[in-house]
């Protein structure tokens, strides 16, 4: 899969407001970063599509809750939800790595244009995954937010094989590595 | 019976799938499998029963995820795992070895993950200790993804057991590990660990494997084992089914067989009837004995460095002999000094780098581990640990994350009985050094003489001659005309008559002469020309690299003349001329600009003034639009780094002039513990260092104590504090009240994602920094008072 960055999105993420654009030395540094970044990313993704029941303020997917009223909301007119993880590997989190003791501007543009790819991972996947689990997909919820505290990370682990199949792992206060990787919940609703 | 003499003589079998097995006999969903070890022992004997029943002869015990992380008693549930396993093997009157199994901890180490190599070590051996006390004939380490991972399992194995200990490892398609080992790394770095056995399992089906299998059998000289599922699963109706039949299954197994594999054996969706069909097929086939490779190289966690026909560039500049900045950097405990000499040298084309951080007055063994930890998390470079000091030594390799080259061992006898055990257990490329108790020898077949006592010594120990490499020294020519001519003779000697690689500290050829790099250089072509395997050298000089990439252009080794087209080009673009001024390069964050132009500035002007008069101005200007947003984040860091190569220059030029410079006050910061989110403090630390605060970075995920401590040490007025997540700002409240309790003049500004002025007062911090840009303002407040 070829991943692409969004300009517009990474200027975002390196905190530039109210729409003003890099200069051009600074987008000839993200489209390096990008290049750099292709050699060493390694994207992948999992889902699984399961039934799940509601309760007043969340839901039950396999016998294991999710407490946000927000999650419930969303998926107010789902008939299943799939849950999704991708990521684009160690090499990404390795060169931020490096540049951090070399180069401060280059360590946040690879940051920055690594968010950017995860993310265009994670909307071609789910193009693709509209062909394959039919019916209208919902934008994707991920923990951490919108009342889902990040706590649920764990539990959303024991539903997907985020570790043996992506090779991410979740630190003691639930972060997720590598670092460029999103899990989420995507309803379904099957006509 | 004893498994050694088994494996790799005739055929072995192992089992198949257990989780789905387990399931099939009574596991419920969502239990964990270990547990029936306690309560179900009836089950999961069941299953080992089906198995013996198939024909296998290697059954593996119950115990995949069986560590402290997931379980408070693994020793009960290794034990009566092992004890199950007996007892059915017992029962069923057939010979088979008990494979204690043992799977992947399911948390990342660090540098990628947040646990300690020691750690993953001690929940390794708790369990290899519990299955060897309970009779296992052999330790099954499988469905490992990170090299790392595997070699603290391989060394709590190996250190705490007499247990055979094979490793199996799970590829993608593309033959990757999940860490970004290839094949070639992975075998060579686990022959380095000195494993009984390499193989894989699960992630792919015996088609992929097959593939894999034959690049593995070009690299090792270890027997190998192949255990893959049945084909790649497909999910039907939200199921995950694997669909190779038995007989699909048998018939690739016989296939995998006979392309190399010594034993056989099944992964997920394989069960009772693919691996009876399998061992039906091919019981009664010979093996194929793994030949020896004689293969020298170096691995880090994902890349090989072998020893061709090509020369290999060994970057020397990590040495702090003769290096003043250097030295400085080491006793500061500057190791972003260290890390940036590395990344420049691999820029400039090293293939290796050496690590040398041999000084008088530091803990050698700890910076030397910390240079290495450090180095290896930015660089996939493999490194050559260089130090006389056999602790250091010792503690750099078990941390290496690869097969390390080492530098070096030498003909003396005890220093070869403090070396070899080391690289030996550990695994490495050795440097060795023609000199013994009397020195070097003055001719050539003196020094060939003590490498021939090096080989055979080395054989004592188990060490292989393909894993010496030898430096048959350089002493300079001013010294005795002949010097050069007898190293190179010893070079050619070496490696026509002992067939062994060599390596060479080119530079000391021209000690006490002018114009050193025109010799170094010429020496360096000709010992190339002789046959040298290695250069010590420094790879950012032009001269060096120019007589290396010439002679792999004129000697066929640099094919289209990629490499020679490349670095010539390099060196014409160099020599382009500006019309900007210091200050306009420094806003504009041109740095090789701004790196003549300081040069050319302090011809003229005292260093204070060009700080004063021109560097802060222009950071000024920057941070002013940062706070106005007309400037962003990239280009205000693009101009303090410009600046900091203009502080740089200044720094070296006050060094090399003697005089002391002011200065402006010393902050402490650290991302707080358990958040490994250090971006953000990484680029408080750029700006702050850049407008000339001097900045101890203790890195991320750092307790309340140890900063408490530092604190204390270095008489610390300001701390900076960076969270990223909810989750981790209570250990930042925590380090706030202990710094207030203990070391009440410190004051403590706080910044991260989810910080707001009123959550920094409300956790008692005294400043808020909602920037990068608004610490510098603090921090200039703070010590203007």
């Amino acid at each position: 899969m070829l991943l692409k960055y969004d300009l517009h999105e990474t200027a975002r993420y390196m905190g530039y407001k109210h729409g003003a654009k890099p200069s051009e030395a600074i987008c000839k540094l993200c489209e390096d970063a990008y290049n750099e970044l292709c050699k060493v990313i390694t994207p992948k993704y999992i889902y699984k599509e399961y039934e799940f029941t509601r309760t007043n303020d969340g839901i039950i997917i396999d016998g294991i809750e999710f407490k946000s009223e927000k999650l419930l909301n969303h998926l107010r007119n789902s008939t299943s939800v799939i849950l999704f993880g991708a990521t684009i590997g160690v090499g990404a989190d390795t060169l931020v790595r490096k540049y951090s003791v070399t180069d401060a501007a280059m360590t946040s543009i690879v940051h920055c244009v690594g968010a950017s790819l995860v993310e265009n991972l994670c909307d071609q996947a789910c193009e693709e995954l509209k062909n394959t689990i039919k019916g209208e997909h919902r934008p994707r919820f991920s923990p951490g937010y919108g009342g889902l505290h990040i706590s649920s990370q764990e539990n959303f682990f024991k539903l997907l094989p985020m570790t043996k199949q992506l090779g991410v792992t979740l630190s003691n206060n639930y972060l997720m590595t590598p670092t460029k990787t999103v899990t989420a919940f995507i309803g379904v609703t099957k006509d | 019976m004893n498994f050694r003499e088994h494996f790799n003589n005739s055929i072995l079998f192992f089992d198949g799938a257990m989780g789905t097995e387990l399931q099939k006999n009574g596991l419920k969903k969502g239990e964990l499998p270990e547990n029936l070890n306690i309560h179900s022992p009836e089950i999961v004997a069941r299953v080992h029963k089906s198995y013996l029943d198939a024909g296998c002869n290697i059954i593996t015990t119950n115990t995949f995820g069986a560590n402290s992380l997931k379980f408070n008693n693994v020793n009960e549930i290794i034990t009566k795992a092992v004890k199950i396993t007996k007892n059915t093997i017992k029962e069923s009157g057939k010979n088979a070895f008990v494979a204690l199994d043992i799977g992947p901890l399911g948390k990342l180490l660090k540098p990628y993950g947040d646990l300690e190599f020691e750690c993953a070590y001690e929940l390794y051996k708790e369990q290899v200790v519990a299955g060897e006390n309970a009779g296992a004939d052999l330790i099954l380490i499988e469905t490992m993804g990170d090299l790392y991972e595997i070699k603290a399992a391989v060394l709590a194995a190996k250190e705490n057991t007499n247990l055979p200990v094979l490793v199996s490892m799970i590829f993608d398609t593309n033959g990757k590990l999940l860490t970004g080992a290839d094949i070639k790394t992975a075998i060579i770095t686990l022959e380095g660990l000195g494993v009984d056995g390499i193989g894989m399992n699960c992630g792919l089906g015996p088609d992929q494997m097959l593939h894999l299998l034959k690049e593995m059998t070009k690299y090792s000289s270890t027997p190998l084992f192949v255990q893959p599922n049945a084909g790649l699963p497909v999910s039907i109706n939200g199921v995950t089914t694997y669909n190779v039949t038995p007989e699909e299954f048998a018939n690739k197994q016989l296939q995998i067989l006979k392309n190399g594999a010594c034993a056989l054996g099944g992964c997920c969706g394989t069960n009772p009837d693919h691996i009876k069909a399998m061992i039906d097929l091919c019981k009664n086939e010979e093996i194929i004995k793994i030949s020896k490779k004689n293969i020298t190289a170096v691995t880090s966690y994902s890349k090989t460095v072998i020893f061709q026909d090509k020369p290999i560039i060994i970057g020397e500049r990590i040495n702090p002999t003769g290096k003043k900045l250097l030295k400085e950097a080491l006793r500061n405990n500057d190791m972003d000094y260290i890390y940036r000499e590395g990344v420049t040298q691999v820029d400039a084309g090293a293939d290796i780098l050496d690590v040398n951080v041999g000084l008088p007055e530091i803990d050698e063994p700890t910076v030397m581990q910390n240079a290495v930890l450090g180095l290896q998390s930015i660089l996939s470079t493999p490194l050559q640990i260089d130090t006389s000091d056999a602790v250091a030594m010792g503690n750099a390799l078990r941390i290496y994350n690869g097969k390390a080259m080492v530098n070096s061992v030498n003909g003396k006898e005890k220093v070869m009985e403090e070396v070899f055990p080391l690289v030996k257990k550990y695994g490495g490329v050795l440097v060795c050094l023609t000199l013994d108790e009397n020195g070097i020898p003055e001719t050539t077949e003196g020094r060939i003489n003590i490498a021939k006592r090096i080989i055979k010594k080395a054989e004592e120990y188990g060490i292989e001659k393909k894993d010496l490499v030898f430096d048959p020294l350089c002493m300079t020519v001013s010294t005795n005309k002949d010097n050069a001519k007898i190293t190179l003779e010893c070079i050619e000697k070496l490696t026509n008559d002992l067939g062994v690689k060599t390596v060479l500290g080119v530079s000391n050829v021209s000690f006490g002469l002018p114009n050193r790099e025109l010799l170094n250089s010429s020496f360096f072509t000709l010992a190339m020309q002789k046959g040298l395997s290695a250069g010590i050298i420094n790879p950012k000089s032009d001269a060096m690299m120019n007589s290396f990439y010439s002679y792999c252009a004129l000697c066929g080794l640099d094919e289209n003349f990629e490499q020679y087209i490349a670095n010539v080009t390099d060196t014409k673009t160099e020599t382009k001329s500006t019309d900007v001024d210091l200050k306009t390069a420094v806003v504009k964050g041109l740095k090789a600009e701004a790196h003549n132009l300081t040069k050319k500035e302090l011809k003229t002007k005292a260093p204070i003034e060009i700080i004063d008069g021109i560097l802060i101005p222009a950071l000024n200007e920057v941070g002013k639009g940062f706070e106005e947003n007309t400037i962003f984040l990239p280009s205000l860091l693009m101009c303090a780094e410009t600046a900091g190569v203009s502080f740089d220059i200044i720094k070296e030029y006050i060094a090399n002039s003697g005089t002391k410079t002011e200065e402006k006050g010393k902050i402490l910061i650290a991302t707080v513990e358990g958040d490994i989110h250090d971006i953000g403090k990484n680029i408080v630390k750029v700006l702050l260092q850049n407008y000339g605060f001097s900045v101890i970075d203790m890195g991320k995920d750092v307790t309340p104590e140890a900063i408490l401590e530092k604190v204390l040490k270095e008489n610390i007025k300001l701390v900076g504090l960076s969270a990223l997540m909810t989750t981790t700002v209570p250990s930042m409240e925590k380090t706030i009240s202990l710094l207030k309790e203990k070391s009440p003049d410190t004051a403590v500004m706080v910044g991260g994602a989810v910080l707001t002025e009123d959550y920094a007062k409300t956790i008692g911090a005294h400043f808020y920094g909602k920037d990068a840009m608004s610490s510098v303002r603090i921090a200039e407040k703070f010590f203007a008072k």
